[in-house]
């Protein structure tokens, strides 16, 4: 995936500047900033819900806009559950999935593996946000796109329902998927992450590799963005 | 496409708000049945033709009295078809009963086309006296229409030959392909379906189709139910039974209700595509459910406003126009001395290809917005 001089104004006010990012290889990369600085506009440029200003995205060579049935078959972008159809169960999203991305993933092996079978066949209005954000998960990991982008993915989520979708993401990073998660949850980042980024000011201000620096993200999250005491 | 496909009419299938539509839908087509008043009873009719006779009685003494020969000579003439007309509805004989009613309205109509005798519009009486013909060279009897004792198949002919207002019919299709269109933006599902690997061609196909898809439904189910219900009630009525019309308002021919009813299918199956690709193009314009349904509505009206009349600045262009079409009694029909279509040229083939051009054009214009806009 390359993202090259990416740029997105809105009412003239620049949210993402030149940003640059290139992935060649199956990656992690976490994506940290308080709240309002460009996280989720930078993913939903990325996926092509947003029109930049100037620069481009590509996956394999191929941006949104030169073929969008091709660049969205190696891309799934998991927001929030308001893009879940609440009338619908999850059994329905995931054959959904699994279908139009012509995935070879075995929906009821997703489903065991992510202890999703109790509630699978309710309507997704009377899921609680927890249930609600296992299916999006389920949906993404069936999808078996090649990139994919997760805006704060354990939102709602307990401890043990992190680390079984922390495990899921590793396993599918060895096969060869790219992800790129926003999140708020520092110490799940560190532990998932390859590479953590972080945004201020609409651009990519640093990088640390958290595993291999030995770096926190809560310690570079301080120096970058200071606290109220500060 | 097929997946697709299957993923709208789950969302349809899942969602209360459709099947509380099709049960609006069954519920209006089973009103009349139930409300309507019922037949006009032998007894009502012997005495409305008993009282007749002693105002034609009354009407040619007072002719004897002012020595109007020629005038006591011609009513004395309808004065006896009208006894014989008493005289077999008294009796058990249905299609003698049938011959009398036939000779007295000829007899009728004689008149008002001699100037002597006024009533309903001339072409009206013409067109009772076409159905009565009809009726007696091929031997069928009369029904009572346009009541709760009318039989199944003439029933819903009846819906469609005005029974309530068109737009009752039509809102029909305009709530369900306005919902369909709008769902994505209200319910927050747009982005999902913005970032499937699907093209828009096949994303805007799969709601037009099922757009189409569940409005038929709509229809077939409540014309079925109401169908059931007034042959358990009625019988099953006569698919041959006529119905008489007049293209140029001087003369009249007879359209059997099976005839009709096979027009008004096709007819109501182009009026749902053109809806439908009306409501996607209102789409590209706003998402908003309530605004698409109030443009759809305002379009429906149009038709029934001064806009439409006989004498209106767009009389001469009207046939062009799909929303003249709406009303699909009058175009099959071609309307009556009450309510007269707006020009001659409306009529079932001008009708489909009128709704069938502004549908590809409405279709068309909306794929380009959709390819500039890049979204659903």
């Amino acid at each position: 995936m390359q993202v090259v001089n990416l740029t997105v104004k809105f009412k003239k006010k620049a949210i993402l500047k030149n940003i640059n990012l290139k992935i060649t290889q199956p990656e992690i990369i976490g994506l940290v900033a308080p709240n309002g600085t460009g996280k989720t506009t930078l993913l939903r440029t990325i996926a092509g819900l947003i029109q930049p200003n100037e620069g481009s995205v590509s996956i394999e060579g191929t941006t949104v806009y030169e073929d969008r049935e091709t660049y969205y078959k190696k891309m799934y972008y998991v927001e929030s559950n308001h893009t879940l159809y609440s009338n619908l169960n999850g059994k329905d999203h995931l054959s959904y999935v699994k279908s139009v991305w012509k995935s070879s993933i075995d929906v009821e092996e997703v489903i065991r593996k992510l202890g999703i079978s109790d509630y699978i066949h309710k309507p997704i209005k009377k899921l609680s946000l927890g249930m609600k954000q296992h299916i999006l998960l389920a949906m993404c990991i069936v999808s078996d796109a090649d990139v994919i982008l997760l805006d704060e993915p354990m939102n709602g989520l307990d401890p043990t329902s992190m680390k079984v979708i922390s495990k899921y993401i590793k396993e599918m990073k060895k096969n060869n998927k790219i992800f790129m998660i926003s999140s708020h949850i520092l110490s799940n980042i560190d532990t998932i992450s390859d590479k953590v980024l972080f945004l201020k000011d609409g651009n990519i201000v640093c990088t640390i590799e958290s595993q291999k620096d030995g770096e926190s993200s809560e310690n570079v999250y301080d120096k970058l963005y200071g606290t109220e005491e500060e | 496409m097929f997946n697709q496909f299957i993923f709208e009419i789950k969302k349809i299938v899942k969602d209360k708000l459709y099947i509380a539509i099709l049960a609006i839908t069954v519920a209006l087509f089973l009103i009349p049945l139930i409300a309507m008043p019922d037949r006009y009873s032998n007894i009502d009719e012997t005495a409305e033709l008993e009282a007749e006779i002693s105002l034609t009685e009354e009407g040619i003494r007072q002719m004897e009295e002012a020595n109007a020969a020629l005038a006591v000579k011609d009513e004395t003439e309808r004065l006896d078809l009208l006894k014989n007309l008493l005289q077999e509805s008294e009796g058990n004989d249905s299609s003698k009963k049938l011959e009398a009613k036939l000779a007295y309205e000829e007899k009728f109509l004689e008149q008002m086309e001699a100037g002597s005798r006024s009533g309903i519009p001339i072409i009206e009486q013409r067109k009772v006296v076409a159905e009565l013909d009809y009726l007696v060279k091929n031997n069928l009897s009369y029904l009572e229409t346009f009541s709760s004792s009318t039989p199944g198949a003439n029933y819903i002919s009846n819906i469609f030959q005005g029974f309530f207002p068109f737009i009752m019919i039509m809102i029909i299709p305009v709530v369900i392909c306005s919902h369909i269109f709008s769902a994505e933006k209200n319910k927050e599902t747009e982005d999902f379906m913005n970032m499937t690997p699907l093209s828009y061609k096949i994303l805007v196909s799969s709601k037009i189709m099922v757009s189409i898809g569940y409005s038929i439904f709509n229809f077939f189910i409540a014309i079925v139910i109401s169908f059931v219900a007034a042959t358990l009630k009625n019988g099953p009525g006569m698919w041959n039974y006529p119905i008489p019309r007049s293209e140029d308002g001087i003369h009249v021919d007879v359209i059997t209700t099976a005839d009709f009813l096979v027009k008004v299918s096709i007819l109501l199956l182009v009026i749902i595509v053109f809806i439908s690709c009306l409501s996607i193009l209102i789409s590209r314009f706003t998402d908003n459910f309530f605004i698409n349904l109030f443009v759809l509505l305002i379009i429906l009206v149009i038709p029934s406003t001064p806009i439409f009349s006989p004498d209106s600045a767009l009389t001469n262009i009207a046939h062009y126009i799909p929303l003249t079409y709406f009303d699909i009694s009058k175009v099959l029909l071609y309307g009556n001395e009450y309510m007269p279509r707006v020009n001659q040229q409306v009529n079932f083939m001008n009708g489909l290809l009128s709704l069938s051009v502004f549908s590809i054009i409405a279709a068309t214009i909306s794929g380009l917005l959709i390819n500039i806009q890049k979204r659903l």
